[in-house]
């Protein structure tokens, strides 16, 4: 997973991909600005996708933690 | 009642009284002749309970005034162990619950009264539809309660995320529910990853609402990570659920900041904590199910999106395409218009050319005419000059001719002038001459020739020697009247000859 743009929550990514698709499917983008969004269309699917199926190390850290802190506040 | 004993206090005291026992057995004795053969249904709440180890149920009855709450009755009550094996059972059957402080009950009782034990009601019967209608009540008025606070509302007006991926889970570890829910999301057909946690509790019985409430303050330090609280408690009966019909349970779920799942239970009638949770579910697999759904709902959307992505783009190429061709079409159809347009205009410089050039030719002629009209003009005012010259000229002559008459009349009188002056000198001088041409006549060869003498002439030159002649050659010879031509024959020196 891409760390710089892990913040991108899913619900930012479907509201600017819906965005993006809309734009796209009115027709008022020239050639240049289509390929551009539609390459931040494709990163952003790709990303959630990523995000959806691929184990995040990071999340994994913090279950343990939690895990930790847990164990000794519930002992 | 024994009279001697009796009287034996008396002796010692001078107070008549009785023994302890001998008043209990009087009341034991008025209490069984009142009570002893007639049972009671009695409604009263419990204010305690103790299971002896011999099993016998000991409860502590109590009735609460309606407006105060303060106790106005107090008893003390029994349910022996060959009966309450069997009430417990049907009870709890019937409640979901197990005779518990704060329950109400209607039960059918008798009055014992022991002399060691005191009062009590022995209860040989509970109806657990009465305290199942009180516990409805009581549902009843808490859910009255949380609605007039906003709070059955409060937990769904959290937005739920679209994926539901981090999860804080509350259960029983060893609840069956909670394995059913973990194996449902683990084993996703989608191959979604989940994140848990579960935050131990107990979900059901007494220390359930501690337990719970307990865990949900665990949970609160990470209320960043989790998307979701979910409450599981499955497997079981779908009885001893009333722990989830509690006021200060609901309030705390309601107000918790994370939305709230709950898959806690069968029955058909949901519990105050469904009811404020922000989505309820039957069962902890329903509660997976719903997670990987919504997750796969928004996992189809993007796939959604990516198709109508592609076919956006399609379309835009196909239109930009037919764009394109149709530009081209009108490209070519203007430049062929332009075309013929300049050929036109070509044509027309062409026509104006040909126009040009007959306006050259009139300009031409224009210029002729003109030039001629000034070649006129000019000659006319040479002519005009040449004239006024001559005229000039003319009037000089004649002035000319004035001044030259005058002179020559001058010059005539003055010659008149000049021959009356020398004409007597010329007179004079005649005479003189002609004396003298008289004395030069002697002289003339002519007069000489009259006397027959010649002169011969060669290349009009007098010959004086015959050297000077050849033969042949041509000589004249002048008479007194005229002239001979003749041819030399033959020459001779004086003194030869024939």
């Amino acid at each position: 997973m891409n760390k710089a743009n892990e913040k991108i929550s899913y619900e930012s990514a479907i509201k600017e991909l819906e965005n993006i698709v809309k734009g796209i499917e009115n027709k008022d983008v020239s050639v240049d600005e289509l390929i551009e969004k539609v390459k931040r269309a494709v990163f952003l699917i790709k990303h959630c996708k990523e995000k959806l199926q691929t184990t995040d190390s990071e999340i994994k850290k913090v279950l343990e933690e939690i895990e930790k802190s847990d164990k000794g506040n519930n002992s | 009642m024994n009279p001697t004993s009796l009287s034996s206090a008396e002796k010692k005291t001078e107070y008549a009284y009785i023994t302890l026992s001998q008043l209990l057995l009087c009341i034991k004795d008025v209490i069984n002749s009142e009570f002893g053969s007639r049972t009671f249904w009695v409604v009263a709440e419990i204010a305690k309970v103790h299971i002896s180890k011999s099993g016998h149920c000991f409860l502590e009855l109590v009735e609460k005034d309606g407006i105060s709450g303060e106790i106005n009755s107090q008893a003390n009550a029994v349910v022996w162990e060959e009966n309450y094996k069997f009430i417990d059972a049907y009870f709890y059957e019937k409640t979901g619950e197990h005779l518990r402080e704060g329950l109400k009950i209607l039960f059918n009782c008798y009055v014992d009264f022991h002399e060691v034990y005191g009062l009590k009601l022995v209860i040989f019967e509970i109806k657990p539809e009465f305290t199942l209608g009180e516990m409805y009540l009581v549902k009843e008025q808490i859910i009255n309660r949380l609605e007039k606070e906003g709070l059955l509302i409060k937990n769904k007006g959290i937005p739920l995320h679209p994926v539901i991926q981090n999860i804080a889970i509350i259960s029983s570890p060893s609840s069956s529910g909670l394995k059913d829910f973990i194996d449902e999301l683990s084993n996703n057909p989608y191959g979604f990853k989940f994140y848990y946690h579960i935050f131990e509790a107990l979900v059901q019985g007494e220390g359930a609402k501690d337990s719970i409430i307990g865990a949900f303050e665990r949970i609160k330090p990470y209320i960043n990570f989790f998307d979701v609280v979910v409450i599981i408690r499955g497997g079981g009966s779908k009885i001893d659920l009333n722990c989830f019909d509690n006021y200060e349970l609901a309030r705390y779920v309601a107000l918790f900041p994370l939305p709230v799942i709950t898959g806690i239970g069968h029955q058909p009638d949901v519990s105050c904590l469904d009811m404020v949770a922000h989505t309820n579910l039957k069962t902890p697999t329903a509660c997976a199910k719903f997670i990987i759904d919504r997750t796969y709902s928004f996992y189809s959307n993007l796939q959604n999106l990516l198709k109508r992505i592609t076919e956006s783009i399609s379309l835009i190429i196909n239109s930009r395409n037919t764009k394109l061709q149709e530009i081209l079409t009108r490209l070519h159809y203007n430049i062929m218009q332009r075309l013929s347009e300049e050929k036109n205009k070509i044509f027309k410089f062409m026509r104006i050319g040909s126009s040009v050039e007959k306006i050259v030719q009139q300009k031409n002629y224009h210029i002729k005419e003109f030039s001629s009209r000034l070649k006129n003009l000019m000659l006319y005012n040479i002519n005009k000059e040449r004239n006024t010259l001559y005229e000039l000229l003319r009037k000089i002559r004649f002035f000319v001719q004035n001044i030259i008459q005058e002179q020559k009349y001058q010059l005539k009188t003055y010659i008149a002038r000049l021959e009356n002056v020398y004409s007597s000198y010329i007179k004079e001088a005649k005479h003189k001459i002609e004396k003298l041409e008289n004395s030069v006549k002697l002289l003339d060869p002519v007069n000489v020739l009259k006397r027959g003498y010649s002169i011969t002439y060669y290349n009009n030159k007098p010959v004086k020697s015959i050297k000077e002649l050849g033969k042949n050659v041509r000589i004249t010879t002048k008479l007194y009247d005229g002239k001979i031509i003749s041819i030399v024959e033959k020459l001779f020196k004086e003194g030869e000859g024939e």
